[in-house]
């Protein structure tokens, strides 16, 4: 909430509307009420003068009335002739008065002649007072002096007496009585009342009792009693009290009076006061103040009411106020935060159709623009940066302290860093120190020169030196003050090593040429103008302001080949198909050369050739060399052709002869064989069918014809076994040896399972070799470790492999019967045998073929022995040749 | 037993051995040809075999692969090209023990390959093993 919110302001504004009502009201009521009293004042003033003036002329009249009686000439002669003291004074004087005086008496109701010798009274209107003492009385005291009016009460009821003395005419000053004329107090009301004045022969009077019901006029002696009846108490007169300002304004200060003050009811009463001095009485004329300013009380209710009626409306107003536009004007404000916080898919509940309505409608409306601006803003920022990434430049933005405000991915790749642990960083922070002031310096210069300005900026990175070149310039804000510093930069090492590497390629081109004798030219079209490399001036001989157009270029070449070269160029450009020829030229310097000239037509927009441009070699030395080597190639292919057919013929002869070779051992094996099978057979039906005629020395001999044909088949088999390894392929596969072995060597125990054997192979020995082959050499080996160690106790036969010169080397080592080393290398030869063969039994074939074999497989084979220690054969394998 | 074994052998001493041989084997006739053609004749009733058509043809054939004239392969090639002979089953009877021969002879639809060993017993026993087994154990269609 505000500290001043609406809600306080309308308050407010409601109070400052209601003050001046408030105020407008308590001066009418003032005013009305200042008027109204200034009003009754005078009117009551006004009142209280008519009714003293009444009294007073009253009283006045009744003092002439009673000196005109005290000189009525038959009263005094009366008093005079008859004397005072004598009744028949008093009957006379009683009836005079009864008939002639009494009917002038208006008010006063009774009148007394009072015997001033005795103080008696003489004559009365009222006959029963007549002899009634009232020598004491003060009226009658100073009615014997003078006129005067005194107040008296004769049988309790107040009166007023006028006395005036009755002086003798026959004794000059001699008072002879007083006559007294009685007024009732009570009587004056009518002064008040207006029944005098309708008895004096007023047609109306205008009282103002009726206009205010608490209205009263009344009287008050000095000694501050009532003289005249209360309205409001009974039986006042002369018993209530009234001590009054008026009353006492008028007895200490004799001052009439007029204003508002506490009348004897203790009520508020407006009033006015007329005092009578000789008398010490004063009229008091009042009224209550509640009713004279009734009417504006009354005035100030209905003023007080439309005031509360104002305000309930206003109030009322205040609270739709309040309710509706401020809480709506709430509801903005907090949608308007929430606006501000980002949430632009808020919800306004606001229906109005007045100004707020309208402005949560702007405010929808504006948060979907924010939203619309914000999307497209962070679409536009997403695209910048997206921009920025994917440049094949490092941007960077550092502020004016130098600290990295943005970085793209870019930069952040090229330090291998996440671009947030970037940010806040100086150059300083980043690079070292030199770098970092070399970066640092070039930030200044572009901030101090206020527009882009290029650097070519070196860093050390991981992989060695970058070399950068940098666009730096400050940034403005919208007031033109710098407030960062931008730059772009691009790494432009490989650029620096391509110019470096096109400088060295050129070099090298020029050298190149130079060395193999290869110019670049270029003919233009238009101009007919060549230009042509340092080496063609070399092959041509000529110097280069003598060489560079068309023209020259033709007449340097050999007039027999001009017109070729011509019309290979023309075909060259106009079908596009690319030059190559070879031409004879003419240098410089009259020698005759030989080139090669090879080029392309580059062609214009339009498709027209523009330029030729190609090469040219000098290839004389080449050509020369060509024609020798062509020679001697036809010299060559001749003689290679002679010693092909020798050879074929060669070929032919052997294939023949291998052939033959073929078939004679074919049938060398076969029918070697087959007369064998005879005899054995044949043998050994001689042996069972004829049994019982041979003796023992036949049947010893026929066993020996058919040992010996058995050693024959041996012999057949190892002889064919020996060929067939000198002519078969050998195929070449990985082998396991030492199942081969372990095989071999379970074959052999099975066929001898009473021999006392200690066998070892080394487990896994692989070779590359022909499988068969390799069987036979060691079935040969170790079928001949068996044999040979055979009378040994316990035969003790090891196959495996050992190192020997960084080379493998396999053997079979066996205990038994050995041979001298001299002989070590006459076993290898075929049908070399150093025992008998009653001892040991074999053809000579074996080691022959196992050396074959291994000879096949590009290995050696050779023994080490000691006659009664045993042998080890070694052997080698290399993979073996085909 | 009524089989008959066709023997095809050129040696009249080796023919002795193989009939000896046989006698274990307790067969009908061994009918002897000594050469190929002579073989081929007997199979197909040709040459003096002519007219002799209601003979039976024989159950087994026992081949030597070295014969003069046709050699044994040819004669296989032929016994397996007729629609008669090509499922009498030929044993190889030869003292060679060359890889090419073997292959060779089997490649051409020989049953059996043996080699005639040197020692007569061992001859005696393979020889019996393969008669009785083409001609008491083996079914034929």
């Amino acid at each position: 909430m505000p500290r001043f919110s609406l809600a306080h302001k309308v308050l407010t504004a409601f109070i400052i509307i209601l003050l001046p009502i408030l105020l407008a009201i308590l001066a009418v009521f003032l005013k009305n009420r200042s008027e109204i009293k200034k009003i009754l004042t005078a009117e009551l003033s006004q009142i209280a003068n008519e009714r003293e003036a009444y009294i007073l002329m009253y009283l006045e009249m009744n003092k002439k009335r009673m000196v005109d009686f005290a000189s009525d000439g038959f009263i005094v002669n009366t008093l005079d002739s008859l004397g005072a003291g004598e009744k028949k004074t008093g009957d006379v004087l009683t009836d005079y008065l009864l008939r002639y005086k009494a009917p002038l008496l208006t008010m006063m109701y009774r009148l007394n002649i009072i015997s001033a010798s005795d103080g008696r009274v003489l004559a009365s209107t009222d006959p029963a007072l007549r002899g009634m003492d009232i020598s004491q009385e003060d009226y009658f005291r100073g009615g014997l002096k003078d006129l005067s009016i005194v107040e008296t009460s004769l049988n309790g009821e107040p009166e007023i007496a006028i006395t005036a003395p009755i002086y003798s005419r026959r004794e000059k000053g001699k008072v002879l009585g007083v006559i007294i004329g009685f007024t009732p107090l009570s009587k004056f009301a009518e002064f008040f009342s207006g029944e005098y004045i309708r008895q004096l022969g007023a047609l109306s009077f205008i009282f103002p009792a009726s206009q205010w019901n608490t209205f009263e006029i009344y009287l008050v002696n000095r000694d501050k009693l009532m003289l005249t009846e209360s309205r409001f108490i009974k039986n006042a007169v002369l018993k209530q009290k009234i001590d009054t300002p008026p009353v006492k304004a008028c007895l200490e200060e004799r001052k009439e009076i007029s204003g508002t003050y506490i009348d004897y009811r203790g009520e508020e009463v407006e009033g006015a006061s007329m005092c009578f001095p000789t008398l010490g009485w004063t009229l008091v004329a009042e009224v209550d103040v509640k009713e004279v300013f009734a009417p504006v009380f009354r005035n100030q209710e209905y003023a007080l009411a439309l005031l509360i009626v104002v305000t309930g409306f206003i109030s009322l107003l205040v609270l739709y106020f309040v309710r509706h536009i401020i809480s709506n004007i709430r509801t903005l404000v907090k949608v308007s935060e929430e606006i501000a916080a980002g949430d632009y898919d808020i919800r306004i509940p606001i229906s109005t159709h007045d100004e707020i309505g309208v402005l949560a409608e702007s405010f929808k409306d504006m948060a979907s623009k924010i939203k619309r601006r914000t999307s497209e803003l962070e679409e536009s920022q997403k695209r910048l940066r997206s921009i920025l990434d994917n440049m094949g430049n490092i941007v960077y933005l550092k502020d004016l302290e130098g600290r990295h405000i943005f970085v793209n991915s870019m930069f952040a790749n090229l330090l291998e860093k996440r671009s947030e642990d970037i940010y806040g960083k100086t150059v300083f922070d980043i690079f070292p120190k030199e770098i970092a002031e070399e970066l640092n310096s070039n930030d200044l210069k572009a901030l101090e020169s206020d527009r882009a300005t290029e650097f070519e900026e070196t860093i050390y990175l991981e992989d060695g030196l970058h070399t950068f070149l940098s666009i730096k310039f400050p940034l403005k804000d919208m007031l033109g003050r710098k407030y960062a510093i931008c730059g772009v930069s691009t790494d432009i090492t490989a650029l620096k090593k391509t110019e470096e590497a096109l400088r060295h390629s050129q070099e090298r081109l020029q050298n190149a040429q130079k060395i193999a004798h290869i110019g670049n030219w270029e003919l233009d079209i238009q101009t007919d103008y060549i230009y042509m490399s340092d080496e063609v001036f070399r092959i041509f001989g000529r110097m280069e302001t003598e060489f560079n157009t068309n023209e020259e270029f033709i007449s340097s070449i050999h007039p027999m080949d001009r017109e070729q070269i011509i019309n290979a160029v023309k075909e060259t450009l106009s079908s596009g198909t690319p030059l190559s020829i070879d031409a004879r030229i003419i240098r410089g310097d009259g020698a005759e050369r030989i080139v090669h000239l090879q080029g392309e037509a580059d062609r214009d927009e339009r498709g027209n050739p523009a330029r030729l441009s190609g090469t040219v070699q000098d290839i004389t030395e080449r050509k020369m060399a060509e024609e020798e080597v062509r020679k001697l190639n036809i010299e060559l292919e001749r003689r290679v052709e002679e010693r092909t057919i020798e050879l074929q013929k060669a070929m032919n002869a052997l294939t023949a002869a291998n052939k033959e070779i073929e078939t004679f051992t074919y049938s060398v094996a076969h029918d070697l064989r087959s007369p064998l099978r005879l005899i054995d057979g044949f043998s050994q039906l001689l042996i069972k069918k004829q049994k019982d005629k041979l003796d023992n020395s036949g049947k010893d001999q026929l066993d020996r014809i058919r040992a010996s044909v058995y050693h024959m088949g041996r012999l057949i088999d190892d002889l064919l076994n020996l060929y067939y390894v000198m002519r078969s392929e050998v195929s070449l596969e990985s082998i396991d040896l030492s199942a081969i072995a372990f095989s071999i060597i379970t074959d052999l125990r099975k066929a001898n399972p009473e021999r006392a054997v200690k066998i070892s192979v080394q487990e896994h020995l692989r070779a590359e070799g022909d499988e068969k082959l390799l069987r036979m050499a060691l079935e040969n080996l170790i079928g001949n470790a068996w044999k040979y160690s055979s009378r040994t106790e316990i035969t003790d036969i090891a196959f495996g492999s050992k190192i020997m010169d960084e080379e493998e080397v396999f053997y079979v080592r066996d205990n038994g019967i050995g041979f001298e080393m001299k002989h070590a290398e006459r076993i290898f030869e075929p049908f070399e045998r150093l025992h008998s063969a009653p001892e040991y039994p074999g053809t000579g074939v074996g080691l022959a073929t196992v050396r074959r074999i291994i000879e096949r497989h590009g290995g050696r084979v050779w023994a080490e022995s000691e006659p009664g220690k045993g042998s080890t054969f070694y052997f080698t394998l290399k993979g073996g040749h085909r | 037993m009524d089989e008959s074994i066709l023997l095809v052998e050129d040696s009249p001493d080796a023919v002795e051995l193989s009939k000896l041989a046989l006698k274990e084997c307790r067969t009908g006739d061994v009918i002897v040809a000594t050469d190929g053609q002579e073989a081929l004749d007997y199979l197909f009733r040709t040459g003096r075999y002519t007219g002799k058509e209601s003979e039976k043809l024989p159950d087994l054939i026992l081949l030597d692969l070295r014969l003069p004239g046709l050699n044994g392969f040819e004669v296989l090639q032929k016994i397996r090209s007729d629609r008669h002979t090509k499922y009498i089953p030929v044993v190889i009877l030869t003292v060679s023990n060359l890889k090419s021969d073997i292959i060779k002879a089997y490649d051409l639809g020989a049953n059996s390959y043996i080699k005639k060993s040197i020692d007569f017993e061992e001859y005696s026993i393979s020889l019996q093993t393969a008669c009785k087994y083409w001609l008491s154990i083996n079914i034929r269609p």
